[in-house]
């Protein structure tokens, strides 16, 4: 008997195009939130409203200082939690919910980096939940769009399933050591770029200095990862979807590298530092975004041999 | 030097019979979530191997008298038929008699060499379990929720254990383990979804035809343990994310396969979840 069931090919057909607009909308408020959220770390307000998950008692506090980043981003991140809800009751789907569900224990954390006056392992924590909502927004997107719609009338064929996971996988433990960057506040703990103290290995190891070291690491690490799977794709046609987007990310990676360098070279501005979280993000949505592409592709190829599906699929 | 034959360095039939009646692996399993609740609060070592070893009967004896209890419906099954009961090996008396004097023996232990209230949460494990979340199994599918409960105490044994008293850290082993187990539960009961609906359980997986409302209850729980590995640390996080993904895979495309990987990084996650605990 084969139990294979595969619903996702269902997602587009049944989308209602206001639906896909929906989705579309949430994803792009996700963007904006992140960029609100960094906003916090950037300037500084974390604890600039002492209290939630009301501040300073109220709704709407005076937007005055600190203030206004901090309670600004309550009142974004309450947006997208009203988006989310709707988009949950609307598609009818179970990562529906799992976005909602993410958004709700997001804000949980949130309030709980405010009660525990900002210990760094919930805020880390709060900044890698973000990214994982974010996924979410943007898988759900990817899967009501007209986009995947057309892969459907893609030549079929071997993608590369394994490398492109692999990427998401990557990038994600890069955003992971750049949350740590952030809220260890190592982002100048080595204040020159591309060198380190004017070497390629820093001279001293403190705890600062290592985080941000292996943060640069990392930045190569995906560099390289990012050329490899483009590289890969170069053997598909030019508007095959799969190299459209290996195209994307690496224009992507390359703008993040800059954003980084900026960071540093700049003193660390909070808008530019907050751009470098938000492409960082992008860069992990777009990679899941290939990895998703390349997936369906090699799903499609799997469904046209029906030999190979009964081998793997069959149960015992 | 000699090699020992294989076959002669396995137990003797009868002692691998018992063990098998204890269900040994998910005993070393209870052993390592205890022994990480355990070093949370203390490191004195000689605690520990009391809290392990009267845990160790406890757990033993708690899964010999479910065994004893589901020896018909086991027969049933093709991925439990023979085990030592169903297979004729050990007679149900002896299997009771066993099983209800080493729970005995390893509750009056733990209160007499480690403390009276790890003994209690001890013997509840064993009464809810076999007393509540059993005779459930047969009846309705919020077993698995129910069961869950049992199964979460052992590391808040640990931590009773070490700091006599009830407290957030053994709390929060306590959600880790019960959040785990839904996830976790959801795919091995998908795996085996035919064998269990032979034996007649209400499992989820077994009403639930098209595997929808399996999924959705594994994301669910994948979703609130993302908040309660918060509490942990961010690698925690990480790992529970990973088992969100996996889940969320699980819901797309239902098959054997895809349950297998969501158990597979359900069991990573327990193990980075209780290193972590006791690390932090």
């Amino acid at each position: 008997m084969i139990d294979s069931k595969n619903t996702a090919a269902r997602y587009v057909d049944e989308t209602p195009v206001w639906l896909r607009r929906f989705t579309k909308l949430t994803a792009v408020w996700a963007v904006f939130l992140l960029f609100a959220g960094a906003q916090v770390t950037s300037t500084g307000s974390g604890l600039a409203v002492p209290d939630w998950p009301l501040s300073y008692g109220m709704f709407f506090p005076p937007m005055i200082g600190g203030i206004f980043y901090e309670h600004g981003h309550r009142i974004v991140a309450g947006v997208f939690g009203i988006l989310t809800l709707i988009e949950a009751i609307w598609l009818r789907r179970a990562i529906g919910w799992a976005l909602f569900g993410t958004t709700v224990v997001q804000a949980l954390i949130g309030g709980l980096t405010v009660k525990l006056l900002l210990p760094k392992p919930v805020s880390i924590s709060h900044a890698v939940v973000a990214e994982i909502a974010f996924c979410l927004a943007v898988s759900i997107a990817f899967f009501c769009s007209r986009g995947y719609r057309k892969l459907q009338s893609v030549e079929r064929g071997a993608a590369p399933t394994g490398l492109t996971t692999a990427l998401v996988a990557i990038v994600f433990l890069q955003i992971f050591a750049g949350a740590m960057v952030r809220h260890f506040g190592a982002a100048l703990a080595i204040p020159d770029f591309p060198l380190s103290f004017g070497r390629i290995v820093p001279p001293v190891m403190t705890l600062p200095v290592t985080i941000n070291f292996i943060h640069r690491c990392g930045a190569l690490v995906v560099l390289a990862a990012v050329i490899a799977t483009f590289v890969r794709l170069r053997r598909y046609e030019p508007r095959h979807p799969l190299r459209q987007l290996a195209t994307l990310l690496l224009s992507l990676v390359a703008l993040q590298i800059f954003l980084g360098a900026a960071t540093i070279w700049t003193g660390r501005q909070p808008v530019i530092a907050s751009m470098h979280v938000v492409t960082g993000a992008s860069t992990l949505a777009l990679s899941l975004v290939l990895a998703l592409t390349a997936r369906t592709v090699a799903w499609r190829a799997r469904r046209q041999q029906p030999g190979a599906l009964l081998a793997s699929e069959v149960t015992a | 030097m000699t090699a020992i034959p294989l076959a002669a360095r396995r137990p003797p039939l009868a002692l691998r019979d018992y063990l098998e009646l204890s269900k040994a692996r998910i005993v070393a399993m209870v052993l390592i979530t205890t022994a990480a609740g355990f070093a949370m609060g203390s490191h004195d070592w000689l605690l520990l191997l009391n809290t392990l070893v009267g845990t160790a009967l406890v757990a033993a004896g708690t899964n010999a008298l479910n065994q004893y209890v589901e020896r018909e419906h086991d027969a049933k099954m093709r991925r439990t038929r023979l085990r030592p009961l169903p297979d004729g090996r050990i007679s149900p008396r002896a299997a009771l008699l066993f099983s209800s004097a080493i729970s005995l023996i390893g509750t009056v232990y733990l209160g007499l060499a480690v403390n009276w209230l790890t003994a209690a949460l001890g013997a509840f494990t064993l009464t809810s379990y076999i007393f509540v979340y059993t005779p459930l199994k047969r009846v309705s599918t919020i077993c698995t929720l129910i069961g869950a409960l049992p199964g979460a105490i052992p590391p808040l044994m640990g931590w009773t254990a070490a700091t006599g008293r009830l407290g957030t850290p053994g709390w929060i082993a306590f959600a880790i383990v019960f959040l785990w187990q839904l996830p976790h539960f959801m795919a091995i009961s998908w795996i085996y979804r035919e064998d269990y609906g032979r034996a007649g359980f209400a499992m989820l997986a077994v009403r639930d035809e098209d595997g929808r409302a399996t999924a959705r209850q594994a994301i669910l729980y994948s979703v609130l343990l993302l908040g309660v590995s918060a509490l942990v640390g961010p690698i925690a996080v990480v790992a529970s994310a990973a088992l969100l993904a996996v889940s969320i895979l699980f819901a797309v495309s239902r098959t054997t396969r895809n349950a297998r990987r969501l158990f597979m990084t359900s069991n990573i996650y327990l193990i980075i979840a209780m290193v972590l605990l006791v690390v932090r």
